[in-house]
């Protein structure tokens, strides 16, 4: 017997809060079920989600985003990968580029043939080869035109945008769509005799039910954690910063098309240019730096003037033992936080709410959909976080303790696994369903320092001369592609300019 | 050059292991031997492929031609199943025109729950095509039908693995015959030479084990095997047949002469002369031979130098999945991580580890036919009409959805990406997409016209 889910409240208004009611507004249309947000003014936002990676895309298409509007409304530029500078080692630095590099051959991936010319000494840098990486460094832009074979035809990208204008608009949107806000704090959270939860007392005396509840209140985790608890997986001994500061700077040069992540003495900062301001911050470990150490590094490095007060956000890098519990879902921060270094936490967001939609439940909640649901975020947790945790294990650095202790930390067996096989043969080994590609692996592991040993054996099919003449044509069609593409700041002036804010 | 790369085992598993692997790496300067032992229990007369079998044969340069002549094969858009009254079709292909088009098997079931009428059939190109007797190779400038007609092939099991043999040695191959083999380890553990019978010692890099036989100390299970040669010709059925017995399945593989039946019963408590009765009223055949067999277990195939793909493979193989497509997992992915060449256990590590995650797809996808809601797959699709992500592509999507919407499992809850659409625009657009596959099918040719076509080709 099929019982409707009658209602559904998401606690909590920052990106995560209104991607789900947007998404839930759009696909629902308040006649499925009465969908109601939560949110009180007087709890601020994390809000340093602002950049995004190209799956972004999948959930724009979802709630129909038309995507100059969106650009001019939350004041955003594009993105077409990141820059990792001083991370192997001080002075060291590369691209971990959207999209594809060079051009697979014979049904094997490019970089075989760019690892076997290396060897000898014949090859260019990989970003020669990468049409993303090159646009960044020429800061360059367009989207993907139909021009055949052209790397044109096929431009990855992503969006920077500022996150409180994002969730702004978001709201308006999901208003639209038949989404009911309601302003208050929670101050009770009410549970039936089996743990369910059953309503939420706010501040004004006035109490909400529903059947279904979306935990979107950021670290504490109000639901899932603090009525539930449903427990924390702490992943520190991994991810070891535990503390960011943020600030936005001014604008002092037309925005690049990429995120920056600097590494410094004890974690890194981040550089995320906007249309109307840089967003910053400094991401570090409390044990091995001090918040006044850390603000005054990251001021020290602004390219602009410091546009507020640095804000401190703590936190403890991890994911929920559950993301479903009972009649409650935990999205965003409230599910687990892995830190900014791969502008992953939109995407998780997006990839819990794809779930939903997939799991959607009825009022049984049967526990084997949860199971499922839960199995499902697990692993695209933990694949994630492998993947960040290369960044800090695979470096030279040895100029600090924190440092010294990421490279020699011990690190889960299946990244260990991948590490090697890596050096020893050049190969990189992925399930179906994870995230990040084998190129996103190649790319971050030779920019690790990570030297394989070895490549395909079939790289060595072709004579030494036609592959050289090969990689010679490819490495010409990127640069005549990217000698096309206009700079960003025209192409952001020719599509989606956005007004002046400061 | 390179240590030579020794197989070892006996008919087409041995000759398919060695053409796909001595085709990759010699060009490398590996030399390759195949070592041929006594069969110790005689191969099924004829096997069904899946997709990669015919991706294989393009990779090794086999004209398509040539193994319709050789191995009298026939084409297989997928499986036709009869269970009592009620009749579906699995199809190696997806439903509807576009593989990605968001939603459109919920649509299905949609309609489905509305209109009992209706059949997911109507929406799958192959299954139609398949009902009608219609088969036609998909145009080079048509991925979107190639990949909606995906097909593999029926084949006699010793004709093919006689045109692989040949295969192999003209690439080559050095085969040898023996009626023992003694593997001889190094002190690292790994096999160093193998002593055949007459006293010749061959040196390893690797040993890639095709044999099936389970060694008497490891955990396996008897299974009682059934099969029978019909001489009824089936060209109209471009599929496999396959009906529910009271103990399982019994599976029938068309050939261009005739036809195959197969059967498996994992109860050793049943008597022969209840299987025989049985048989013999869903077939009319009463000349059915009878084996048993050790099905092994096998979860970590690469150890060292040795490589026990056979015994991996038997693990999966029964007649409604054939060891041979788990045996070309295993070699392909072997292939696609080897080793330049020095050993990395982390390598191997991670190969076992998604053997593991394959076994185990493939393992839920055989244990749907006898216990669809005590599967995990089984229990999502009752609830939700979805097939769970996988991570390996040892099952197709469509295989999935065909099996478990035809085995009854009856989604609960309707999809919420589909809550803004009326049922009649759903039913609308399903009749549309409905048409096209219609029309797509009237223009296409019989199986036998394609098969004859074919084999016209090779004569000329």
């Amino acid at each position: 017997m099929i019982e409707k889910i009658r209602k559904i409240i998401v606690l909590g208004g920052g990106s995560a809060g209104w991607m789900t009611a947007a998404a839930l507004g759009k696909v629902l249309k308040n006649q499925y079920c009465q969908i109601q947000v939560i949110e009180s003014e007087q709890i601020g936002t994390v809000g340093v989600g602002e950049a995004t990676i190209p799956q972004i895309m999948l959930y724009n298409e979802l709630i129909g985003l038309d995507e100059n509007d969106f650009m001019r409304r939350t004041q955003a530029t594009f993105k077409l990968g990141i820059q990792f500078v001083d991370w192997q080692k001080q002075g060291s630095s590369y691209f971990h580029a959207f999209g594809d590099v060079g051009k697979n051959m014979e049904g094997l991936q490019f970089y075989h043939y760019w690892l076997r010319m290396r060897a000898l000494g014949k090859a260019a840098p990989l970003d020669e080869y990468t049409l993303s990486s090159l646009a960044c460094l020429e800061q360059r832009f367009m989207r993907s035109m139909d021009a055949g074979n052209s790397p044109l035809s096929n431009i990855a990208y992503a969006f920077h945008f500022d996150a409180g204008l994002f969730a702004q608009y978001l709201r308006e949107l999901a208003e639209q769509w038949g989404v009911q806000r309601t302003e208050g704090e929670v101050v009770e959270v009410r549970q039936l005799d089996n743990g369910f939860i059953r309503s939420l007392r706010l501040a004004d005396g006035t109490e909400h039910e529903a059947d279904f509840f979306i935990d979107c209140s950021g670290f504490r985790g109000l639901l899932i954690e603090q009525t539930l608890k449903t427990g924390y997986e702490d992943w520190s001994h991994w991810l070891p910063c535990d503390r960011a500061i943020a600030v936005p700077s001014a604008t002092t040069s037309e925005p690049w098309p990429f995120t920056r992540a600097t590494a410094q003495r004890a974690g890194w900062q981040w550089r995320i240019p906007l249309q109307h301001r840089v967003g910053n911050g400094h991401v570090y470990c409390s044990r091995f730096m001090s918040e006044d150490e850390a603000t005054a590094i990251l001021l020290k490095n602004l390219d602009g003037e410091a546009l507020a007060e640095p804000r401190p956000i703590r936190f403890v890098t991890g994911k929920r033992k559950q993301f479903w519990n009972k009649n409650c879902l935990a999205v965003g921060l409230a599910g687990g936080f892995m830190e900014p270094l791969e502008s992953t936490s939109l995407h998780l967001v997006q990839a819990t709410i794809s779930k939903l939609f997939s799991f959607f439940p009825d009022r049984n909640f049967a526990q084997s959909d949860i199971d499922e649901f839960n199995r499902q975020m697990h692993f695209d947790y933990d694949k994630i976080r492998d993947f960040l945790i290369l960044h800090y294990h695979a470096t030279e650095r040895n100029d600090s303790e924190f440092w010294n202790y990421c490279r020699t930390m011990p690190v889960p067996d299946e990244l260990s696994q991948k590490i090697q096989q890596f050096k020893a043969n050049g190969r990189i080994f992925r399930f179906n369903n994870e995230m990040f590609s084998d190129l996103s692996w190649f790319e971050v592991m030779l920019g690790q320092g990570i030297t394989p040993q070895g490549y395909h054996p079939m790289a060595d099919l072709f004579p030494e001369a036609e592959l050289a003449k090969r990689l010679e044509g490819i490495r010409s069609v990127v640069r005549k592609s990217v000698d096309y593409m206009p700079s960003h700041q025209s192409f952001i002036d020719q599509n989606c300019k956005a007004g002046k804010i400061y | 050059m390179q240590q030579p790369l020794v197989f070892i085992g006996h008919g087409l598993w041995l000759q398919m292991a060695t053409a796909i692997v001595a085709k990759h790496l010699q060009p490398f300067g590996y030399p390759c031997i195949a070592i041929e032992l006594p069969a110790k229990a005689k191969e099924p007369a004829a096997m069904a492929g899946g997709p990669e079998l015919v991706t294989l044969c393009q990779m090794l340069g086999l004209p398509l031609q040539l193994v319709l002549a050789r191995a009298q094969a026939t084409f297989s858009l997928g499986s036709q199943y009869q269970s009592g009254d009620s009749s579906w079709f699995v199809p190696f292909g997806h439903y509807g025109l576009n593989a990605a088009a968001a939603e459109f098997e919920q649509a299905i079931l949609q309609l489905l729950r509305l209109d009992a009428n209706s059949k997911a059939e109507q929406f799958c190109i192959a299954a139609l095509a398949a009902s009608q007797g219609k088969f036609a190779l998909a145009p080079a400038n048509r991925p979107d039908l190639a990949e909606a007609l995906s097909y593999g092939l029926h084949l006699q099991t010793a004709e093919f693995a006689a045109c692989l043999k040949h295969y192999n040695q003209q690439l080559g191959v050095t085969f040898l015959s023996s009626q023992t083999v003694e593997m001889k380890y190094s002190a690292e553990g790994q096999i160093s030479t193998l002593q055949l019978d007459n006293g010749t010692a061959l040196p390893v890099g690797y040993c890639l084990d095709c044999r099936t036989e389970p060694a008497a100390d490891e955990a396996s299970h008897t299974v009682q095997l059934f099969c029978a040669q019909d001489t009824t010709v089936l060209l109209q059925q471009p599929h496999s047949s396959v009906l529910q017995t009271s103990w399982g399945w019994l599976v029938r593989l068309p050939l261009q002469q005739g036809s195959h039946w197969f059967s498996q019963c994992t109860d050793p408590t049943l008597e022969l002369s209840h299987f025989r009765q049985e048989l013999q009223q869903l077939t009319g055949l009463s000349e059915w031979q009878h084996s048993t067999r050790q099905q092994p277990t096998e979860s970590q195939p690469w150890q060292l130098n040795h490589l026990r793909f056979g015994q991996a493979a038997a693990t999966l193989d029964c007649p409604l999945y054939n060891g041979l497509n788990a045996l070309q997992y295993l070699l392909i992915r072997w292939l696609d991580l080897l080793p330049n060449q020095s050993y990395c256990p982390a390598t191997a590590l991670m190969y076992n580890q998604h053997w593991q995650q394959f076994q185990s797809e493939v393992q839920d996808f055989l244990w749907l036919h006898q216990h669809p809601l005590a599967t995990k797959t089984g229990q999502a699709f009752a609830r939700l009409g979805r097939v769970l992500s996988t991570e390996t592509d040892a099952i197709k999507a469509g295989q999935w959805f065909g099996l478990m919407q035809g085995l009854g499992l009856k989604p609960e809850l309707r999809s919420m990406l589909l809550a803004h659409r009326t049922d009649t625009e759903i039913h609308q657009g399903l009749r549309q997409v409905q048409q096209q596959i219609a029309r797509l099918v009237t223009a296409m040719p019989s199986q036998i016209d394609t098969l004859n076509r074919c084999l016209q080709q090779l004569s000329h």
